[in-house]
């Protein structure tokens, strides 16, 4: 599947499932999907910037995402570290399913170079 | 129960996994893992909720030997939904500041040296105006007509349209050709 089916495919199961939790009175969980997406638009949105500064399918643009992959969850993992200090338990789950979503694109991505063209 | 605290209780039983974990936590203790695996949730997410429910007074931990155990606090799901509601705000004392700032500046607004410089459009500003003025009475004493007028106008000269106000505000009440101030709450 190409990267950029990956990540609609993606946000519409995300949304698909946020829209199911919320009329079944799962409000909390309809919120974790919504973060989850968010997490796959970013990356959608570095993976469009990515192609257009290196063009599809240049290992450039590969490179730039796996930077991206490395750098943006970073951050979310510093927090992730803060919350635990404060024994923030509602932080560090939203900080973890973040990082879990930035999980699912880095073997994503292996398995696209893995797939023969 | 404060006011914030009966939204936060209403909003934290308001989620089908908080009232499963409840609901698992009615029939005994458990520990994290445990509810996760029973409710086939995470245990992150199963931490997540208990953070919720805790904070609103719904379940309480100790820990034991290897565990933190949750229980369930049945004294505040025993509170009737009536008893919330017949509970005074929380913010009332902010209420009541915030009361006092808008009296202050009507007053400030309608009054110069004393006077009224006009009869506010307003009821609610025109109520504020007409109790300052009533202060001028006294409690447990009948006027008379003449001098209900005399002491309005002091303040306005108009003292025939605040007399009746202050009879329709209850403020004054009249009985023939004497008038009395009316003892508040």
């Amino acid at each position: 599947m190409e990267i950029r089916d990956f990540f609609e495919q993606k946000i519409s199961d995300c949304e698909l499932a946020r829209k199911r939790l919320q009329e079944e009175g799962y409000g909390d969980e309809a919120d974790f999907e919504k973060i989850k997406a968010n997490v796959y638009e970013i990356f959608n949105t570095v993976w469009s910037a990515a192609i257009k500064q290196y063009g599809a399918d240049q290992p450039g643009a590969w490179d730039f995402l796996k930077e991206k992959l490395e750098q943006i969850p970073s951050s979310w993992a510093a927090a992730y570290e803060r919350a635990k200090q404060h024994d923030d338990v509602k932080a560090m789950h939203i900080e973890s399913i973040k990082l879990s979503v930035a999980e699912d694109i880095k073997e994503n991505m292996v398995k696209t170079e893995e797939e023969p063209k | 129960m404060t006011e914030n605290e009966a939204i936060m209780l209403f909003k934290c039983l308001s989620d089908k996994s908080r009232l499963h974990l409840l609901k698992a936590l009615a029939m005994e203790d458990m520990y994290v893992e445990r509810l996760a695996e029973r409710l086939d949730l995470s245990a992150s997410t199963v931490s997540f909720h208990l953070k919720k429910l805790t904070e609103a007074g719904l379940v309480t931990s100790y820990k034991t030997q290897y565990y933190t155990m949750y229980s369930i606090q049945t004294g505040l799901l025993q509170t009737s939904i009536l008893d919330l509601i017949k509970e005074k705000p929380d913010d009332a004392a902010i209420q009541e500041e915030r009361e006092a700032k808008y009296r202050k500046r009507v007053v400030d607004a309608f009054f110069k040296y004393g006077k009224l410089k006009s009869i506010p459009a307003q009821r609610k500003k025109e109520r504020i105006i007409l109790e300052v003025i009533v202060d001028a009475f006294e409690f447990d004493r009948k006027y008379t007509e003449r001098e209900v007028n005399i002491m309005i106008a002091d303040f306005y000269d108009d003292f025939c349209t605040l007399r009746r106000d202050m009879i329709s505000e209850n403020l004054l009440e009249r009985s023939g050709n004497l008038y009395w101030r009316v003892k508040g709450d």
